[in-house]
């Protein structure tokens, strides 16, 4: 079940445009924190907590990762949040206005970084809060429960290591449960809404036309 | 040879003594018959040493007989006087019974059963056996048919005459009766032979002797074999006599009589079980050692290659939602400092 970033409620999977509890959409959030891009690369540090050097291993540390379970993106991002208690509502509109920088995360040109691929582990060093977010590719492989759980256990490496070892442990225990549970959807695709023949960049079937969503179906 | 000679001797003298006035029993001396009176009988010189026995001074030495100690049987038509122990073969006299325990050379035959000829032939054998195979052969002799006392049996006189340290053998044989033949084995070739092969060997004896006839032949081609089947049953260095068998226990010589001996089954403790299968097991170091290995690596490797293959993420239908174009899902924030 999907869960609202600001009031946490769950809600039915129709419910496209706003919340169904407190109203919450893309739109609203448009309206108050404008609709412009924001540049993402794999690691964004937008309150200087990272040098260069360190951005550039944590960089080469997630690229060597993210090998494991492609298509996924892994990122880092360091936002400047002024009100730690629209946190995550400014993170969901954040993300679905990222412009990625595709040289961050390869030196193919002709590779197509897709926002919906992108597991991002959020820092926040003014309120030290940390968060995942991920695109919508991503929602049959990440347990919620398992995300929350690694993260509290967590708690110590975050309070006594500096930012960059941290998020290298953190992102290590993440992927380490992705393959988990990726393990298990791809034993039972067609019940975690795998569609095996779906048309994408990624699948060279072309031929098949793509599920429609139940969503519609049921609308 | 000598037999037929002392025979006609002692039959002539006896009859020259009854022709003319003997002497009665309580006249004549005491003898004491040794083996040297019986080697000076031989060679023809007993008569000169003992001149007191000579009822007259006319009378030859060869016409007077020593009856003390020989058992006579007088018939009762008087027609001969014959000594008993060359002839008489359904006992052995107990006069004799002493000698067959007291051997050294090889030959027992105290009651002269074999010529002056068979007994050198048979002696040179024993000697050459000695000489090549280090084994000392004794051949007891007894007549067809004789009655063996205990005393002398074949485990008896084995008991007597085996030197402990050496090996030993010893032919039981009665002139002319081939089935009544025994062999008796020192305690090393006998354990080692038991008693199935003990009584096959004595079988395979039987069966070679009996090709002959002349009990001469017979007795020297049955210790032949006796030494030569030994030898081909326990394969043992022809040129090496064997020194030591048994140095501490006692010499017990077995002959071919079955004994029923009941096989005490292997008690084996734990200790000794685990210590055998140690040893087993030391005999296979380098097998077990890749078994270890492979268990080992195997689960290792798979853990291995499951954490580091490539798993490859299929794509789903976007559950859109919010009005977001690309995702809308967050993890629960957690504050970890306060």
């Amino acid at each position: 079940m999907p869960i609202c970033p600001k009031c946490l409620h769950e809600f039915h999977p129709g419910a496209e445009l706003a919340c169904p509890h407190c109203g919450l959409s893309l739109q609203t959030l448009d309206k108050k924190y404008g609709n412009k891009n924001i540049p993402f690369s794999r690691v964004t540090d937008e309150t200087g907590v990272l040098r260069l050097r360190e951005q550039e291993k944590l960089n080469a540390f997630l690229a060597k990762l993210e090998r494991k379970i492609p298509p996924v993106r892994l990122a880092v991002y360091f936002p400047d949040i002024q009100v730690p208690q629209q946190r995550a509502e400014q993170m969901f509109w954040a993300f679905n206005h990222f412009v990625i920088e595709r040289p961050s995360f390869t030196k193919d040109k002709q590779a197509i970084i897709e926002p919906e691929w992108l597991f991002v582990f959020g820092l926040d060093v003014r309120s030290d809060a940390v968060w995942f977010m991920w695109g919508y590719a991503l929602d049959p492989y990440v347990n919620l429960h398992d995300m929350n759980r690694m993260l509290n256990k967590s708690l110590l490496t975050l309070r006594e290591a500096d930012a960059q070892q941290a998020v290298i442990g953190i992102m290590r225990k993440a992927v380490r449960l992705l393959r988990q549970q990726v393990r298990l959807v791809l034993k039972n695709p067609d019940k975690h809404g795998i569609d095996m023949v779906i048309t994408t960049p990624h699948t060279e079937n072309k031929n098949v036309m793509p599920r429609q969503p139940e969503t519609e179906a049921e609308s | 040879m000598i037999r037929p000679l002392l025979i006609s001797l002692l039959c002539g003298s006896l009859s020259a003594a009854e022709s003319q006035q003997a002497p009665s029993h309580a006249e004549l001396p005491m003898l004491q018959w040794s083996k040297k009176d019986q080697k000076a009988l031989m060679n023809g010189t007993w008569w000169d040493k003992s001149p007191s026995l000579l009822p007259e001074p006319e009378t030859t030495p060869s016409e007077q007989v020593p009856v003390e100690h020989l058992p006579i049987i007088v018939n009762d038509d008087d027609a001969a006087v014959v000594p008993s122990v060359p002839e008489e073969t359904s006992y052995v006299h107990e006069y004799f019974l002493p000698d067959y325990l007291r051997n050294v050379r090889g030959l027992i035959d105290p009651q002269r059963l074999l010529s002056e000829t068979e007994t050198n032939d048979v002696q040179e054998l024993i000697n050459a056996i000695k000489t090549h195979y280090g084994i000392n052969l004794y051949v007891s002799i007894f007549a067809g048919g004789q009655r063996v006392p205990p005393m002398v049996n074949a485990p008896a006189i084995a008991r007597q005459i085996f030197n402990a340290n050496e090996r030993n053998l010893l032919l039981h044989f009665h002139v002319g009766d081939l089935s009544a033949m025994q062999i008796v084995l020192d305690p090393g070739l006998d354990a080692r032979l038991g008693n199935n092969g003990r009584r096959d060997l004595l079988y395979q004896i039987k069966q070679e002797a009996a090709r002959f006839d002349n009990p001469q032949d017979v007795l020297l081609t049955a210790m032949a074999a006796l030494v030569q089947r030994t030898q081909a049953d326990l394969n043992v260095p022809v040129t090496q006599p064997i020194t030591v068998l048994q140095s501490s226990a006692p010499v017990v010589p077995e002959v071919d009589i079955e004994i029923e001996q009941e096989e005490a089954e292997e008690k084996h403790s734990f200790s000794q079980t685990l210590k055998m299968w140690i040893g087993q097991l030391s005999q296979h170091v380098v097998m077990i050692t890749g078994v270890v290995i492979a268990i080992v690596i195997l689960p290792v490797s798979y853990m291995f290659y499951r954490n580091k293959r490539t798993l490859r993420l299929l794509p789903s239908v976007p559950d859109k939602r919010l009005g977001a174009p690309h995702g809308a899902a967050q993890s629960a924030t957690i504050i970890y400092r306060k």
